[in-house]
């Protein structure tokens, strides 16, 4: 009844590529997606950047009737899944459609209509309150927009976790997969950078420079780094049983072959500070450590987080850590909650190609983080297994294993 | 091979009671939990009542220094957390903390304190404190239960809203059955805010009287507020420290309309495939399904669609199930509408009593199924059921069943 997984379609709406190959492209060109914030006015804060998404016609990618439902945040999820369906092949028409499920996480969702139906409420009253935006305020509506232009009728879920958000859509969706209960799990997760959520980061003093010296920008592991810019954006995987893929002939980008998740208890707003619970996921995700070549960092240019990541790496791999290359897509993107889906995505492109993006912007390795980052340049080589970490504040650890897919002996 | 997963605490926080014993009483004396809301101005709305908690004292369980940190929500959170765990003797028995997760479901989370700085801030009639966005995020609730009990498993948070709570049991149970985890703290925590409260008076969903499921003279919900969690335990492992175990989690299902962002589909075929499913995975045939907590929100849509789908299941049986519609108490609570009514079904299992769908006065043709009405009755469960439809179709069903070895 243990059914592999594997990753079949990949769909990305980010600040570095609309789809796979443009995407793919910049990750390799090591292209930044970070610029001046546009759209709202940030002149009294202290930080000043974003990795905003460009503009997107989004009628490309959904029907004209159902795009006026949508808030910007829906549209960014459902265009992903589009991007992610196309490139998997797949005809929903073809299936069952009681074995095809969404699992989706987002850290804020639609933030910006939540704070948008707040403000004409308090400037209204109760006349105010805006039946359309409450309706695609609520953080599942991305799934059910999703569901509903697609006609998705298996498991449907939203999770909510911070900066795990997206990992976890991910551990669930595998865990259903393995057992047979789907045939396919749409999964991943996005997020907005909203005016508000700009404002409490900055409040609460996470962004770059709103604390600390130096010039503001991501620099994960970076001995100077100071803080987090923050992204948006949206990736999505089309995860399949094998039975399932082989039988439609799928193109096979790589296998999910296990999931590691721990709690850390430094602190509500606190990532795990030794490290050990990060390592604890990490080990658990990998199984036989010796097959991990690469690691997707969660590393967010903050100095708790690089630091702990570090010393993970290090307890869990020990004399090996020299060998395990080493990147964050964080220093492309920002950061923000549901960006796993999208780094997922990337290093599921480098199992494929044997190719491993840059960590830009960092210069000077931190002593404290002295792993084997790959800096400026990508980096050609043969991957067996990868590790996707996500890490949040509050202390929610999630690793997943993804492996090169190498199809099963043929017993004759 | 499947783990068995059975539940070993409860805990409460609700407009009818704030610990299991009090909750389980007004609950089978029919006690309506609908006041009128105090916790934001609800003078310039029609509709101002809600079934909010009282009586909670936070002083009493928290310093002056740690409240000040700590949303509604979160309040809720950890002292349902407490009798929970305390309930299975947690708090003495020895543990691999490593083996421990928590997994709740969010609705509006501590909006209510992002609400205050917002107003303090866009009105700029005082400086706003940071220290009230510390809860913008849906997982704080679920981080600060881990971190007071030390649990350093698993750990995540569902925000299918009125849904979530009935999917982060699934979810918990789940992390079991990945061999994460012993025990899972589970359920939800939610409590009223403005933005939901204005949200669903603009929709018009609310009764301004009462919430009055499967009755003709339904006109919506009355949001309620309140926390409800559960302790799941690996079987062994409760076993083996003698807990005291009060129902087996049999299995459970989630699963999409796919129609509508606010309607739930008409003739109940969601409703209906999400029962089955969850039945399916729970290995129980229809027949043995003895009581049903219904979703019950008393919206007009609502409570056809879930009788239809129950008549689709169980056919000429569903006539003679008793279903309950606790809404009608503890109003509809949202993020933790499915962990209370999770916990009021276990003790369904647990007491041999079904609990009463109050304010039934009316019946409706188009609801003609058996709705406990007003007066609870005495009945040997083996198995029931806990429905909970979210938004967007978001559709969750949980299979719990009497315990036996």
């Amino acid at each position: 009844m243990n059914h592999r997984v594997v990753v079949t379609g990949l769909g990305i709406i980010s600040s570095i590529g609309i789809g796979r190959e443009e995407f793919w492209r910049h990750c390799l060109e090591g292209t930044s997606g970070i610029r001046p914030i546009r759209g709202f006015d940030v002149s009294s804060y202290r930080s000043r950047l974003g990795g905003q998404l460009p503009e997107i016609d989004f009628k490309v990618f959904i029907k004209p009737a159902n795009l006026r439902r949508m808030d910007r945040m829906g549209k960014i999820m459902v265009s992903a899944v589009r991007l992610a369906l196309d490139d998997s092949g797949l005809d929903l028409g073809r299936e069952d459609s009681n074995r095809v499920g969404l699992s989706l996480g987002t850290g804020c969702g639609s933030s910006d209509t939540v704070y948008q139906f707040y403000r004409s409420l308090l400037k209204d009253g109760p006349m105010g309150a805006a039946p359309l935006l409450f309706q695609t305020a609520v953080p599942n509506a991305i799934s059910s927009h999703c569901s509903i232009e697609y006609g998705i009728k298996g498991v449907n879920i939203t999770f909510s976790h911070k900066e795990t958000s997206a990992e976890m859509a991910m551990a669930y969706a595998y865990h259903l997969l393995k057992e047979g209960r789907m045939d396919i799990v749409l999964a991943g997760g996005g997020d907005e950078l909203s005016e508000p959520l700009y404002h409490v980061y900055s409040m609460l003093g996470a962004l770059s420079p709103g604390k600390g010296k130096g010039s503001e920008g991501m620099r994960p592991f970076d001995r100077n780094r100071n803080g987090l810019v923050l992204g948006e954006g949206s990736g999505i995987l089309v995860l399949e049983t094998l039975e399932h893929a082989e039988t439609r002939k799928a193109k096979i980008y790589a296998e999910l072959a296990g999931v590691g998740m721990t709690g850390s208890t430094s602190g509500v707003l606190r990532y795990d500070l030794d490290g050990k619970s990060i390592a604890d996921a990490m080990s658990l995700a990998a199984g036989e450590p010796a097959l991990v070549d690469a690691i997707s960092a969660a590393a967010n240019s903050t100095r708790d987080l690089d630091r702990a990541e570090a010393r993970a790496i290090k307890k869990a791999f020990w004399e090996r850590m020299p060998e395990i290359s080493v990147s964050s897509l964080k220093s492309m993107l920002g950061e923000f909650d549901g960006s796993g889906g999208i780094r997922a995505c990337a290093l599921v492109l480098s199992l494929y190609n044997g190719t491993i993006p840059p960590t830009i912007g960092t210069e000077l390795l931190d002593p404290d983080c002295n792993l084997n980052v790959i800096l400026r340049q990508s980096q050609k080589r043969p991957i067996r297994g990868a590790l996707l970490n996500g890490c949040s504040n509050g202390g929610s650890n999630i690793s997943l294993l993804f492996k090169r897919y190498v199809p099963a002996a043929n017993p004759c | 091979m499947r783990k068995r997963v059975v539940i070993t605490g409860l805990g409460i926080v609700s407009a009818i009671g704030n610990n299991v014993s009090d909750f389980w009483k007004a609950l089978i004396e029919g006690k309506d939990g609908t006041k009128e809301i105090t916790v934001f101005d609800v003078s310039p709305y029609r509709t101002k009542i809600g079934a909010e908690v009282s009586g909670l004292n936070p002083e009493r369980h928290f310093t002056q220094k740690r409240l000040r940190r700590l949303s509604r929500c979160d309040q809720f959170g950890l002292i349902a957390f407490r009798e929970a765990w305390s309930a299975a003797r947690l708090n003495r028995d020895p543990m691999d903390k490593n083996r421990g997760g928590v997994i709740l479901g969010a609705g509006s989370g501590g909006i209510l304190s992002v609400e205050r700085y917002f107003r303090d801030f866009y009105q700029g009639l005082k400086k706003p404190s940071p220290s009230l966005l510390l809860s913008y995020s849906l997982a704080t609730t679920t981080d600060h239960i881990a971190l007071e009990a030390g649990l350093k498993g698993p750990r995540s948070t569902t925000a299918t809203v009125c849904s979530s709570s009935s999917t982060s049991l699934g979810v918990a149970y789940e992390m079991i059955q990945m061999g994460l985890a012993d025990v899972m703290v589970s359920g939800g925590s939610d409590s009223l805010c403005e933005v939901s409260f204005s949200g669903f008076s603009s929709l018009k969903l609310v009764d301004s009287e009462s919430c009055k499921p499967f009755d003709k003279r339904r006109q919506g919900l009355v949001i309620g507020e309140g926390a409800g969690i559960l302790i799941l335990e690996e079987l062994e492992h409760a076993v083996k420290r003698k807990a005291p175990i009060l129902a087996e989690f049999l299995g459970y299902g989630i699963c999409a309309d796919a129609y509508h962002l606010t309607s739930p589909e008409p003739n109940g075929e969601g409703v209906e495939r999400v029962i089955r499913m969850a039945l399916a995975h729970a290995g129980v045939p229809p027949e043995e399904v003895d009581t049903i907590n219904a979703h019950g929100t008393a919206t007009p849509f609502n409570d056809i669609a879930e009788t239809r789908g129950i008549k689709r299941v169980f056919g000429e049986r569903a006539g003679e199930i008793p279903i309950s519609g606790i809404k009608s108490m503890v109003g509809h609570c949202l993020g933790s509408a499915g962990g209370i009514e999770a916990v009021a079904t276990v003790l369904t299992i647990k007491n041999g009593t079904v609990p009463p769908t109050i304010h039934y006065e009316v019946p409706d043709p188009l609801c003609d199924l058996y709705y406990t009405p007003n007066q609870s009755i005495r009945k040997n469960v083996r198995v029931a059921i806990s429905n909970s439809f979210a938004f967007g179709g978001n559709n969750a069903c949980l299979v719990f069943g009497k315990y036996s070895e």
